[in-house]
């Protein structure tokens, strides 16, 4: 037998793991989900039969944390991925300090998300933060506003931070797609007198589709998981105007509602499933057809 | 000529963002080291007197050593059961020809879109004992970074020739044997990529440590945060924290740079 050296053993201890504390839970979340569980009467848990989803669908904070997960994650896709690109188009020509653009560019993903919203409390503090201290000091000061205080501006500071946060990421990507573009494509193209947005459009854009593909698929992934970096920001406040999915579900774990948590949880989950698919198959077909 | 002078303008125009990315960092470094009056405004320059013991405060009240040590245990943990069980994972589904192979991989890859189930891993977690405590989060971790390591593992050993195996197996080596011996110290880029990836992973969480353990078990950059619960207004005192956990990422980054860049684009890109 050619396969007798490997053995299904290999598998055994990574899977086990993956298996208990990742596909059990998410099997488990479709069960708790219709239950009325709670810390509270932690020992007798009773199916409740579609309780949990009525009350989700009547609760006004559970779309508000919808709408607002979907248009944190619109938001800072589309940003992040056009500037992503645009960073890397332009890193891509032999500037004088290219590496240290990257670099610099690229950190704050290094850092962990909680740190990154106690900095930007700090930058956004009404009296002291930086940004209001820069707008006074350039006789602005009538822009400045209390960012996080005020439910009209909240949710976009907060995707300033993750843009601040992502862009790095989704450069490094895309220039990484770049770099595979053979030279004599673009030496090609000036014979033929294309000029730089010619080049971009008809060369760049449709050989480095792929991660163009794999880019979005991140912001949105990463959009709507969203948690640590709101939950530190601002915690979905003012008035629920930040809450998204990952806040409010930390919220009601906090006031011990798991039946009720695995419900949300169940439904954010094939919503997630069901765009990653599309967004994914959707462009992998325009990718063959470039 | 054309092209230089638009080379000038974007130089320019790149200088200016990237002082838009520091200048946060930047802030944090200059404000850490003001005084309590001083700190009133987080302004961007230096402060007419540095007051180090800001530093002295962090390392005296803010837990920052617990956190560090917790993050070592958690990290290294993590990081050294998700690269060898993931490798030897990789190892089979890529080699094998069998159907099973295909299907683990899929099962595997899926857990990179599909979130976790955070409050069943709760009860998982309370039915086995294992809520705050240090093997509790690491298999937690573990089962969490396991798909990305497998994808990227497997992208990589399919570059690694079979022929390898073959004269491995004819010099008498049986199957752990042979992929620990021969084919393992081959995957050491993608190894140290992944390994990177990992540790900053359970280095910067935030889910697991906030749903499943107390203070006591958190790594630092959490710890930060708990501080700065217990100290409002004291800013400067929780910028220099700030400081400190910066510290060892800033050390990785550096050390890392070219593994966490090129391993992080090799899998977008063959994904």
């Amino acid at each position: 037998m050619e396969d007798s050296k490997y053995t299904l053993a290999f598998v055994v201890p990574a899977f086990s793991i993956y298996l208990i504390f990742f596909i059990l839970p998410c099997i488990a979340q479709i069960f708790v989900a219709f239950t009325d569980w709670s810390l509270d009467f932690f020992n007798n848990p009773q199916f409740n039969g579609i309780d949990n989803f009525k009350m989700m669908f009547t609760d006004p904070v559970f779309f508000k944390a919808l709408t607002n997960t979907i248009y944190y994650t619109v938001v800072t896709t589309v940003l992040k991925v056009s500037l992503g690109l645009a960073f890397a188009v332009i890193l891509n020509r032999k500037l004088k300090f290219t590496n240290i653009y990257r670099a610099i560019i690229f950190s704050p993903i290094m850092v962990s998300t909680v740190v990154v919203a106690l900095i930007f409390n700090a930058i956004y503090h009404p009296e002291r933060g930086l940004l209001n201290l820069f707008l006074r000091g350039i006789g602005l000061g009538a822009l400045a506003k209390p960012w996080l205080l005020d439910v009209k501006y909240a949710m976009n500071a907060a995707c300033v931070m993750d843009i601040w946060i992502g862009t790095g990421m989704l450069m490094a990507i895309f220039l990484a797609g770049i770099q595979a573009i053979p030279k004599d494509y673009y030496e090609a193209a000036v014979i033929d007198g294309a000029n730089e947005f010619k080049k971009f459009f008809k060369i760049t854009l449709p050989l480095i589709f792929s991660s163009l593909t794999v880019n979005t698929a991140l912001g949105l992934i990463a959009g709507l998981k969203v948690f640590g970096s709101i939950f530190a920001l601002t915690n979905g406040g003012p008035n629920d105007a930040t809450q998204v999915v990952g806040t409010f579900l930390f919220r009601y774990f906090g006031q011990g509602m798991i039946g009720y948590t695995a419900a949300v949880g169940l439904v954010f989950t094939i919503f997630i499933s069901l765009v990653s698919f599309f967004q994914i198959g959707w462009m992998r077909k325009k990718e063959v057809e470039l | 000529m054309k092209k230089s002078v638009g080379n000038y303008i974007l130089e320019i125009v790149m200088i200016f963002i990237a002082i838009l990315f520091t200048v946060p960092l930047w802030m944090v470094l200059v404000n850490s080291v003001k005084s309590i009056t001083e700190v009133a405004e987080f302004g961007i320059w230096l402060p007419k007197q540095f007051h180090f013991e800001n530093y002295v405060r962090v390392f005296a009240e803010a837990k920052a050593v617990r956190g560090l040590l917790n993050g070592i245990i958690l990290s290294f943990s993590t990081v050294i059961i998700s690269v060898v069980f993931a490798s030897m994972a990789s190892f089979y589904i890529s080699r094998s020809r069998k159907k099973i192979a295909g299907i683990l991989y899929v099962i595997f890859v899926l857990g990179i879109i599909v979130p976790s189930a955070v409050i069943p891993t709760y009860l998982v977690l309370n039915f086995m004992g294992m809520i705050n405590t240090y093997h509790g989060l690491i298999l937690v971790n573990a089962a969490g970074v396991i798909p990305f390591s497998v994808f990227l593992y497997c992208g990589y050993i399919s570059t690694v020739p079979r022929g390898l195996d073959e004269a491995a197996v004819i010099d008498g080596c049986s199957g752990f044997h042979m992929f620990f011996k021969i084919i393992f110290p081959l995957l050491k880029p993608v190894t140290v990529t992944i390994g990177i990836f990992n540790f900053l992973g359970v280095w910067n969480d935030v889910t697991n440590q906030l749903y499943f353990a107390s203070p006591d078990k958190w790594t630092m950059p959490m710890t930060v945060y708990s501080f700065y619960g217990t100290l409002y207004n004291e800013w400067n005192v929780i910028f220099a924290d700030i400081v400190v956990t910066l510290v060892p990422l800033f050390i990785i980054y550096i050390l890392g740079q070219k593994y966490i860049i090129s391993g992080m684009t090799a899998g977008a890109i063959k994904a």
